[in-house]
């Protein structure tokens, strides 16, 4: 992989409400205890869905070539 | 001459059995099959609808060669033919594939309209793992609607696109150059939006890269080329049309990934549409004819922003290609000679706005998400995956070589219910939708009213015990002593507008054909 993998750019164009949108999804849902509690019940989703997985999922999860 | 853009799906889903080893995914893709197949009475006594394999032929090329041995389709038993198929009433087919179970969906004018169905192929998916855990309550089936397996493997989400005869013979076949400067840089770019993400690489070119753009790139091979399970090409010449000879040619892409993300389905698919419209009515004018084709699909792959090389000896930014090609399209769409393909505005809409994103996203060398000031991540697969991924490794110390973070990557492909990461994505809120759900509910159980499928659709719907074959471009009724076929050859016919009223008048096939006849003779 190249070191110039990915260039930020600074940003020119179009104003933006930093106060809201500072960093992606967080950024918009930063705001409001509603928001920070889908956040972690998204966590815990994740974590129910790696445990539910089991420790063999990847080894098992062996398709057969198809088109 | 630009022909409507009619557009289908060809989904192959991964498999994964539980609490039944001796369950090869064949038998249990055709469980499912047969699970929904008999849920629908399609599996009644006297129903017996086979699936016509008379007009695939795999080993033909658009240019000319025959290759390998055989000769024509496989022979398949009529018990096989119905072990592994089933033709639905909203226009689709279900099927094994080797041993995958693959949704096609029926044939759609819109990007809308195909997304729905892809969409409701899932649901009616999930219906068919529930009705195989309630005959058989100790087995698990899930299904992931993904590319790869992490273990060498690869499988497809195909797009087929109907094109123009001449404009395709023209570019495919006889000055094959005018499509690798038109169409291949397009194809070779969109996976900016239309990749659905994935961890590590699988081919030597990417294999530096922690996380890729595209699902698919890595086993792209060729640009052109007949085959599908090696040597895969970004244009796939199956001279397999599925229509009139005369007027039509299909276009089969195998290079797309599975997108789960509505807009970036919507996207990939319109955005496609309005590219080959504009090759046919010979809108593009500027040579964009990449160096190497196949290494810029896998750096793009790696690095969205990368600089490719073209042919002339610029260096172009994925991101720039993409804008050429939708200021092109902005042109295209205000041209009043032209039947545009349905909801072009908001295609344009979305690809400037997704481009407009993704120009200001703010990545790091670690792939973290810097900045996303015009919220482009909720459209795109590969950016919604990636948030997760990054949301789970964060807590873990930041690496990128976790199991646990390609068990997402699958998880979050997973259609069979409560462990779908993207599906909890999706009810959170967190993934931008084009459809609502009537949309999509529509088309479980109805085909779309503006192609053929409508009439493939209302057959199997009223009259399954007499339709004894069905393909994309053939139904074929049962009369006793004699067999009839109605030929759907036009895409473009059979549709609500053209056969509602003959399927409300007529009781049986019979009549089907008759009162098809009279109206022939009419005209």
């Amino acid at each position: 992989m190249a070191e110039t993998r990915f260039i930020e750019k600074p940003i020119k164009k179009k104003k933006v409400k930093t106060e809201e949108k500072d960093s992606s999804i967080e950024g918009s849902l930063s705001m409001t205890e509603e928001k920070r509690q889908k956040l972690k019940e998204l966590d815990e989703f994740i974590d129910d869905v790696l445990e539910k997985a089991g420790d063999d999922f990847l080894e098992e999860f062996r398709q057969v070539e198809g088109e | 001459m630009s022909v409507p853009k009619v557009v289908g799906i060809e989904q192959e889903y991964a498999i994964s059995v539980k609490g039944r080893g001796d369950l090869s995914p064949f038998h249990a893709s055709c469980f499912l099959v047969n699970a929904l197949a008999r849920d629908l009475g399609l599996r009644d006594d006297g129903v017996k609808m086979l699936w016509d394999y008379g007009h695939e032929t795999p080993y033909h090329d658009i240019r000319g060669e025959l290759f390998r041995k055989v000769v024509g389709q496989e022979i398949v038993s009529e018990s096989e033919n119905l072990r592994i198929n089933v033709a639905l009433p909203n226009g689709a087919r279900f099927y094994t594939d080797h041993a995958h179970p693959e949704y096609s969906t029926p044939e759609c004018i819109s990007a809308r309209d195909v997304v729905a169905c892809d969409k409701a192929g899932e649901v009616i998916l999930r219906r068919a793992i529930q009705l195989a855990h309630s005959a058989v309550p100790d087995m698990q089936i899930t299904l992931f609607k993904n590319n790869v397996d992490y273990q060498g493997h690869s499988y497809g989400s195909h797009e087929n696109y109907l094109m123009d005869r001449q404009a395709h013979e023209d570019h495919l076949v006889r000055n094959p150059e005018k499509i690798v400067s038109t169409l291949v840089p397009f194809l070779v770019t969109r996976q900016i939006f239309a990749g659905a993400g994935k961890v590590g690489s699988e081919a030597p070119e990417t294999r530096d890269s922690s996380y890729q753009v595209s699902q698919r790139a890595d086993y792209m091979e060729a640009v052109f080329g007949l085959e599908t399970m090696y040597a895969r090409p970004i244009i796939n010449t199956r001279q397999e049309h599925h229509a009139d000879e005369r007027r039509f040619r299909r276009l089969h892409l195998i290079l797309g990934d599975a997108n789960m993300c509505e807009c970036a389905a919507f996207l990939k698919i319109g955005s496609t549409q309005i590219v080959l419209q504009m090759i046919e009515d010979a809108f593009l004018d500027e040579d964009l004819s990449l160096r190497d084709p196949v290494k810029s699909l896998k750096q793009v792959s790696a690095d969205f922003r990368s600089r490719l090389d073209l042919a002339d000896g610029r260096s172009l930014e994925p991101l720039e290609v993409q804008r050429k090609y939708l200021e092109k399209a902005q042109q295209f769409s205000l041209r009043k000679d032209v039947d545009h393909v349905p909801g072009i505005a908001k295609i344009l809409d979305v690809w400037g706005s997704v481009l407009e994103g993704l120009q200001h996203l703010r990545i790091t060398t670690d792939f973290a998400i810097d900045g996303d000031p015009l919220d482009v991540v909720p459209k795109l697969d590969w950016l919604l995956k990636l948030w997760l991924l990054n949301r789970y490794r964060e807590g873990k110390g930041g690496k990128w070589d976790l199991p646990a973070l390609r068990v997402l990557d699958l998880q979050y492909h997973n259609v069979s219910g409560v462990s779908g990461i993207f599906k909890q994505l999706e009810s959170e809120g967190l993934s931008e939708r084009i459809l609502n759900d009537a949309d999509i509910d529509r088309f479980i159980s109805t085909p779309p009213p503006d192609t053929r499928a409508y009439f493939r659709g209302k057959c199997v719907e009223r009259f399954p015990r007499e339709v004894y074959l069905i393909n994309w471009e053939v139904v074929g009724f049962d009369h006793g002593n004699v067999n009839r076929l109605i030929p759907l050859l036009d895409p473009l016919s059979g549709t609500q507008n053209h056969v509602e009223d003959l399927f409300e008048d007529c009781e049986n096939s019979k009549e089907l054909i008759k009162s098809i006849q009279s109206r022939a003779r009419a005209r």
